[in-house]
This record gives structure tokens, sequence and C-alpha cells, in this order.
């Protein structure tokens, strides 16, 4: 079963594969589809307006590396304030992630009369 | 590249038009990498040339929503700088619009002291003028020169305290000395303060719309 990734969890996936390691937008893409085995569908291009704003905001930083086979690549990586963002968003999104699950068994076992 | 991904990147430049040339050449490099890699991948899984550059395209979503959403970003960036510079607009006019006062107040009282209100010479009114009016319009050019986005906000802000203040001054230095008014002198001093909202505000926005032209000049 395939499914849209939310806009809104976008930004913070985007941190969570950079805390492994710096890396440029296509590579982040795959990442998160490797992550999410093929469930989770990316529109690709909306990798790069998150990663302006995750720019704007100093939590990762930019730098165009030249390759030996090909054009240079930007590559990105998290700042100091991106990785205590990075963990932060990543706790927020497992709480709520289990507060789904709980809810949705409290929902499961509230029977109607 | 394959001339769909040409076309495709040529539909998202015309959409990022808003943004400066050296950030969309970037954006368009970056998109261009992007797409490249795309395409070369599909076509390590067996895809015709075609089919690889059409499924890239698709992954990566319609060309006029990417270019629109591109530039909101830059443009949410544009708009934190700008709130940036409406509070550092207002601080540093309200800063001056305080601190000119203290400065130039005790020499206006030192001049005026052994004078009556009704007898001042023809300077100490230029003066005056040149005090009430003056620093008020100064203070918005700077304010539009060095903050450029609402700089009116800010040197409204500035202005009114400025008048507030040398209006009080005023005020205290008259009734201290107990000098005789000059006459009409109330409806005097409310056109004074007037003037120097408006055209401190005016100021502000000359020399902002002044700054933006530039800056779209270099844009271009």
């Amino acid at each position: 079963m395939r499914r849209e990734l939310a806009k809104g969890d976008l930004p913070a996936l985007i941190l969570a594969v950079l805390a492994a390691g710096p890396n440029h937008g296509y590579a982040i893409a795959r990442e998160v589809e490797r992550l999410s085995e093929s469930v989770l569908h990316l529109r690709e291009g909306s990798l790069y307006p998150a990663l302006r704003v995750l720019e704007q905001d100093g939590l990762i930083v930019g730098t165009w590396k030249p390759q030996i086979k090909g054009a240079d690549r930007k590559v990105y990586a998290l700042t100091e304030a991106g990785t205590k963002e990075a963990q932060k968003r990543t706790q927020e999104l497992k709480d709520y992630a289990t507060l789904i699950h709980t809810m949705l068994g409290r929902i499961g076992h509230a029977q109607p009369a | 590249m394959h001339s769909l991904l040409e076309d495709y990147l040529t539909k998202v430049t015309a959409r990022l038009t808003a943004l400066p040339l050296a950030h969309r050449d970037e954006e368009v490099r970056e998109l261009r990498e992007h797409l490249r890699n795309a395409f070369a991948a599909n076509r390590a899984q067996g895809q015709t040339e075609d089919a690889a550059a059409l499924y890239a395209m698709r992954d990566f979503g319609a060309p006029e929503i990417l270019g629109v959403e591109v530039v909101s970003a830059w443009r949410r960036g544009e708009r934190r700088e700008g709130l940036r510079s409406f509070w550092g607009a207002a601080v540093s006019a309200v800063m001056l619009s305080f601190l000119l006062p203290h400065l130039i107040n005790p020499l206006i009282y030192a001049s005026l002291q052994h004078l009556n209100a009704g007898h001042w010479p023809s300077w100490a009114y230029v003066m005056v003028w040149i005090w009430f009016i003056g620093v008020p319009v100064l203070v918005g050019a700077m304010s539009g020169l060095a903050f450029p986005k609402r700089a009116a906000i800010g040197t409204a802000l500035a202005v009114t305290a400025c008048s507030g203040y040398s209006l009080i001054s005023l005020n205290l230095f008259v009734s201290h000395r107990h000098l005789v008014m000059a006459p009409n002198f109330m409806v005097l001093r409310t056109l004074m303060s007037g003037a120097a909202c408006a055209l401190s505000i005016f100021a502000a926005w000359a020399c902002s719309r002044w700054r933006e032209r530039d800056r779209r000049r270099l844009r271009a």
C-alpha cells in the first residue's frame, strides 16, 4: 500500500535522514523511500522548498561539492541547531505515532452498547 | 539531457522570475541534477529514454506547482528578514527620537530661556521648525534607507515618540519658565506635529522605494 507523505512530516524526515550524515537532495529522496520500504511516496519536487525553509531556519547548510564524474552536487548537512531540532522532531513524531496507536486501540475496545 | 526534462525545467524556470538571478540559477542547477539522477536510475531499470524522462517528471510533480512552492519558500525567508528589519527600524528610530531631544533640547533651552516667547528672534522660530520637522524627516529617511522593509511603520512609531516627547518637553519648558505663549501656539504646535509625522512617513516610504528599486535592478 503506497501513501502520499504528509507535507508537514517532510522537514522532520529530512532532518532525520541528515542526522545519519550529509547528503544531497536526490539521495535524501531515495533514503526516505528506502526507510519506508517504498510505502511512502514523496513528491520529489516538494523536497527542495522544504530544504530551503530548513536552510533559512539555520537547521541545515548546503554546500556545492565538485564531483569526480558529473556535475557539482549540493550536499546538505545538519548544523548544531539542526542536530538538536532533529532529535526533538524525531521524538515528537514518535510520541505522535504512539498516541495514534493508543487512540486506535481504545476505539477498538470501546464497543457501542 | 533529455528534451522532455529540459522543457520541464524551462517551465519551472518561468515560474521563478520573482527570485534574484543568482538564486534562480542555483535552484535550477539543483533541480537539473536531481532530474538527471532520476533519469539515469530509471534507465538503469531498463526503461526507454522517453519513459525514464516521463517517470522522473511524474515523481517530481507539476512544474507550475514546484515553481510556486520554491518562490513561496524564498519569500518566507524575505518576510522573516522584513520582520527583523521592521523591529530594527522601530527600535533605531525610537532610540534616535529620544536621544536627539536629550542632546539638543538643552541647547534650545539655554538659548531661549532669557527671551519672552512673544519676542523670539526669527532664527529661534527657524530653529524650532527645523527641530520639530527636520528631525522626524531625518529619522524617517534613515529608517527607509537602512531598513527598506516596513520602514514607514517603524518611522511612524518614532515620529509619534519624537513628537510626543518634544511637545511634552516644550510644555515643561514653557510652564517652568512662565513664558508668555505666542498667539495660536497650540494650533501651530498641532499642525507642526501633523506635518512632522506626514513628512517623516513620506521620507521613509520614498527612501525605501529607492532602495527596493536598486535591489530589483540587481535581480534583473
